[in-house]
């Protein structure tokens, strides 16, 4: 009885863990006609050889006929015309690689007049085969070509009768349609007849392009501007006007605003009916005494409006508008320093503070005056010291002091009491030194970030 | 328990184990129906075990085959990945997973593609790191795979415009101090290109700025040693950034004054604090190992100092030891400790009445008691023999019970310089040797025999053993004071007993003792007493040994002499 019980449990674990026989390649391929063994190799013909694994799950038909397909287009070679505007303009290099690649990927779409030569299947995947003949290919190819060349030609003309009319936005939107009519067929040798003449057309309608693109001039209302350190320019907003080289006013021209003192922030603008844009110079806080700022036509804006095709995105990256700079020279903020120093109730005998706060304010990238006239803001430290206890011939002597800061009209914008310093020494008069350097160092590296968090925003 | 394995059990039954021939099986004996069945489920086991993997394997495999045969190329890859794992030796698991992992990556490579086209370039970025990680990950387990070369490129590409981008936000978020949006978007970039632009700076920037503000605030609130702490982390990642090596020194600075401020008001522990944590964060600053040593051991100086005018020499001693151990010789510490020492000396002479007749017992005791006394190593006590110090008070105190008369007791102050006199007082012992008692008995000695037949015959021949006990005793009471010879003060005293025995009780016979029976009279005729087999043997092999009564004396005094050495040690004249 109980073998009965072992015997079905061990054969059960041994046909479980049995590798099944699996059926030899030679089995699955007999039959096969040549071209699913070897690809086809007639010049004539651009082919493409295709197959999907048999499964319930997806349609293994349509696969293998888009991997057929997707072979062909990838025998189709791709050749740049060295009469192209790719050899004419000096464009990114890799630009003419990714032309190449993107035409591999869109000529599947455009494939048409193939035909089927033939299917095959076996109990695992099914294969398919597709041809089309390189003359059809080249006519259906050269009809493509026309029909681009004259749509985009319509655009182009469009184009220029803006530009004349001096509206450079739509101009601008016209030459982009233009280009994305030819956009696959840039590696040709294309040849249009303008004015009266026959010419390489994609050179001649980038070339307008640029004309176009050159001839926007951003005009600032000032030769250069002038800002204060941490505070904010007395006019912070400031009126541009796009115009072209005839000087009218340019509408709807975006541009693009950086600043050096700022570094990552970018103000996407579009100049108004009047071909204004007004812009917000900000807080300065740089150390440096030069910066500027920078307006560029948003050129990149008005072609990802216009077209949605990468290719020809990446192809007018390449066309760069003019950069415009507003030199901005910073003059820093003005302290005055006034200190009333005493140790142990007598007056210092050199400063204590002042050469201290002097160093501090000019290293944070502001002046400090002599004289108290024309200064931004008054500084004011007054402190004594106080004897304090003594020790194995040590001493040690308390520091109070008071610390306010006045702006030009005599408010009173920033204050600190300080009353926890002392200082040692061999004498009660040396300690009270002592504590001073320690009033320095709490000056530097507590007091003034929080007085100009106070005053600066910072 | 069911009924099957209960039924089961039943025939379990002891069994002495052989080594020669043990076994799981053999140390308990089963039953024969019952051996085989667990030895079949032993082999049932062994087969499941041996054959679980390869069935994993199977399984894993079998689903890879499924997956890979729906396109479900990523799936069907991490299942041959599995299945390799489990079984890497087997080379059509690495050709299968080679073949899907090549596949999946080209499914990766079109998303690169595609993504790249449509100008997502962040997808593009992700996905191609997301493939280099693949194939890494399949590398580590030999199989290797190719990136398609213009992923790389599209990668290449899409990186720059993609880092470019997120580059400008990460400046823009920091100069907004927005630091920690502004620290996630450069780890991001430097993540994916480490020497992208000045992501390195900008990183730190966002990462040590607010903490180095942070140092700063709490600086200003005159938490210094926090300030420090969080400057001294910024140091260790970046020494460079700012003036934080500065600020850090300013930080230590400003609480060793605070240290050297605390003591100068002798605030010992609070300056002890503060010039410790200074000591710790850097030991070469200025004095502070000086100025610590001096906050931490100044209070214990002044308390020896004290203790010493109050007489109280042990615990100055102490006080003054524990300075020298941690500072050297501060102040005058060391001398203070020797005078401290001199001072506390505690001489003490030792004397021992016994019973009549006893006195030499009484003078073994008392010469391991001194010699235990000696060997506490107390630095205080001086030990003396009594009699050998002044024969006519010792007699005295013997002759008295241990009572000395006021001007004997200055005598040995004056004298001797005695502190304290130790009178110990064996009241009662008892030292007794028991003799050997041997009573002859009467036994068997039986023989059994075998014939061809089979048959088994038994003859007993009767026969003489003997039988030997013994039993040695010491008993004491005991009884000891400490005597203060200033005041006569009994400072002091303790009462104890000790008892100590041992017996031997055996057979002794010289035949086979192995087959010797105990016999029985029963009306004059000997008779084997087979139910007292076993006690006899236990007797004939009983221990013969027995304690002196003289060892067990001397374990006795031990015990009485190691209780009062003790309790001398851990007195405290002070207390």
């Amino acid at each position: 009885m109980k073998r009965i019980f072992y015997l079905p449990l061990l054969v059960l674990v041994l046909l479980s863990c049995s590798t099944s026989k699996k059926t030899s390649y030679d089995d699955l391929m007999a039959g096969a006609p040549e071209w699913v063994k070897q690809s086809p190799n007639n010049p004539s013909f651009y082919h493409g050889v295709g197959s999907a694994v048999k499964t319930a799950q997806m349609d293994f038909r349509e696969k293998a006929k888009q991997s057929a397909l997707s072979d062909m287009a990838g025998n189709i070679s791709v050749n740049i015309s060295s009469s192209s505007v790719f050899s004419q303009y000096e464009f990114d290099n890799k630009l003419s690689e990714y032309f190449k690649d993107n035409i591999k990927l869109s000529t599947q779409s455009y494939l048409e007049g193939y035909e089927v030569v033939g299917s095959w299947e076996n109990a695992e995947r099914y294969w398919v085969y597709y041809r089309i003949s390189k003359s059809e290919y080249e006519r259906i190819k050269n009809e493509r070509i026309q029909s681009a060349l004259e749509k985009s030609l319509g655009d182009f003309n469009e184009a220029g009768t803006f530009n004349r009319a001096g509206n450079t936005s739509e101009a601008i939107k016209f030459y982009i349609k233009a280009t994305e009519k030819i956009k696959d067929f840039l590696g040709e040798d294309l040849k249009a007849n303008i004015d009266g003449v026959e010419q390489p057309y994609a050179t001649r309608l980038f070339a307008d392009l640029t004309s176009c693109l050159q001839n926007i001039r951003i005009v600032y209302p000032v030769e250069s501007l002038i800002m204060k350190s941490g505070q904010k320019a007395a006019g912070e907003i400031l009126n541009l006007s796009i115009r072209n080289e005839s000087g009218k006013s340019l509408s709807a021209i975006p541009a693009v605003v950086s600043y050096s003192y700022f570094p990552g922030k970018k103000d996407e603008l579009i100049s108004d009916a009047s071909g204004n844009i007004r812009l917000a110079t900000g807080q300065i806080k740089s150390k440096r005494k030069d910066e500027y700022i920078s307006s560029v036509v948003n050129f990149e804006k008005m072609v990802k409006e216009n077209t949605s095709d990468i290719f020809v995105r990446k192809l007018l990256a390449n066309f760069k508008a003019p950069e415009y700079i507003l030199p901005v020279f910073i003059s820093p903020t003005i302290f005055y320093i006034e200190a009333d120093e005493k140790n142990l109730n007598a007056p210092v005998a050199a400063p204590q503070t002042q050469p201290s706060l002097v160093t501090a304010l000019t290293t944070d990238g502001f002046s400090v005056a002599n004289v108290s006239s024309k200064t931004d803001y008054l500084v004011s430290v007054i402190a004594n010291t106080s004897q304090g206890s003594q020790r194995n011939a040590k001493f040690s002597s308390v520091l109070t002091a008071s610390f306010s800061v006045k702006d030009s009209s005599g408010q009173i914008v920033f204050s600190q009491q300080i009353t926890d310093i002392s200082g040692l020494g061999n004498t009660y008069d040396e300690a009270g030194l002592d504590a001073y350097k320690a009033l320095n160092s709490k000056l530097r590296i507590s007091v003034l970030p929080a007085m100009y968090k106070q005053l600066f925003n910072d | 328990m069911g009924k099957l394995a209960a039924a089961r059990m039943k025939g379990f039954k002891k069994s002495i184990i052989q080594p020669e021939n043990f076994s799981i099986f053999t140390a308990i004996e089963f039953p024969k129906n019952m051996k085989h069945y667990l030895y079949k489920t032993l082999v049932f086991l062994v087969l499941i075990i041996v054959f679980l993997p390869a069935c994993q394997v199977k399984k894993t495999m079998k689903k890879a085959t499924e997956f890979e045969a729906a396109g479900m190329f990523k799936d069907a890859a991490d299942m041959y990945f599995q299945a390799l794992q489990l079984n890497p030796k087997k080379a059509e698991i690495k050709i299968d997973l080679k073949r899907c992992g090549q596949l999946y990556l080209e499914e990766l490579s079109e998303e690169i593609s595609q993504s790249y086209h449509q100008g997502d370039y962040k997808t593009t970025v992700y996905d191609y790191v997301a493939a280099t990680a693949y194939v890494d990950k399949l590398a580590r387990v030999g199989v290797n795979l190719k990136i398609d070369p213009s992923s790389t490129r599209y990668f290449e590409e899409a990186k720059e415009n993609f880092l470019a981008e997120r580059y400008e936000v990460g400046q823009k978020t920091l100069m907004e101090q927005n630091y920690t949006d502004a620290k996630e978007i450069f780890e991001e970039i430097y993540r994916i290109d480490p020497d992208f632009r000045d992501t390195k700076n900008y990183l730190n920037q966002a990462k040590f700025e607010p903490v180095y503000q942070d140092a700063s605030r709490l600086y200003g609130e005159g938490k210094y040693m926090e300030a420090y702490q969080k400057w001294h982390f910024i140091f260790i990642e970046d020494p460079n950034f700012k003036n934080v090596k500065d600020q850090m020194q300013q930080a230590l600075n400003e609480r060793y004054k605070q240290g050297s401020l605390f003591l100068m008001n002798e605030n010992f522990t609070e300056a002890a604090t503060a010039l410790g944590e200074v000591y710790r964060a850097d030991p070469g600053f200025e004095d502070v190992k000086v100025l610590f040593a001096e906050a931490r051991n100044e209070p214990v100086y002044r308390q020896g100092n004290s203790l010493l005018t109050d007489g109280k020499c042990r615990t100055a001693y102490f006080a003054f030891n524990d300075v020298v151990n941690d500072a050297g010789n501060y102040k005058d510490a060391v001398k203070l400790r020797e005078t401290s020492l001199k001072c506390a000396q505690y001489p003490v002479a030792v004397g021992t009445l016994a019973p009549k007749g006893k006195s030499a017992t009484a003078g073994e005791f008392q010469s391991m008691l001194i010699n235990r006394m000696i060997k506490q190593n107390n630095l205080f006590l001086k030990v003396y023999d009594l009699a050998a110090l002044d024969n006519s008070i010792s007699q005295s105190l013997l002759n008295n019970a241990g009572n000395l008369n006021r001007s004997q007791l200055q005598q040995l102050a004056s004298k001797h310089g005695l502190k304290a006199v130790l009178f110990c007082n064996l009241s009662e012992f008892t030292q007794n040797e028991g003799k050997q008692k041997k009573v002859e008995k009467t036994g068997f000695e039986r023989t059994t025999t075998k014939t061809s037949t089979g048959q088994v015959s038994v003859s007993d021949r009767q026969v003489k053993y003997e039988e030997v006990s013994q039993e040695n005793l010491v008993s004491m009471t005991m009884n000891y004071k400490l005597i203060s010879t200033q005041t006569g003060e009994i400072l002091l005293t303790d009462y104890f007993t000790e008892q100590l025995s041992d017996e031997t009780k055996y057979a002794s016979y010289n035949g086979n003792s192995t087959i010797l029976y105990p016999a029985v009279n029963s009306n004059g005729i000997f008779m084997v007493d087979d139910r007292n087999f076993q006690s006899l043997q236990s007797l004939l092999k009983a221990p013969k040994n027995i304690k002196s009564a003289a060892s067990m004396t001397n374990t006795v005094f031990e015990t009485a002499s190691q209780k009062i050495a003790g309790n001398i040690n851990n007195f405290n004249p002070e207390k």
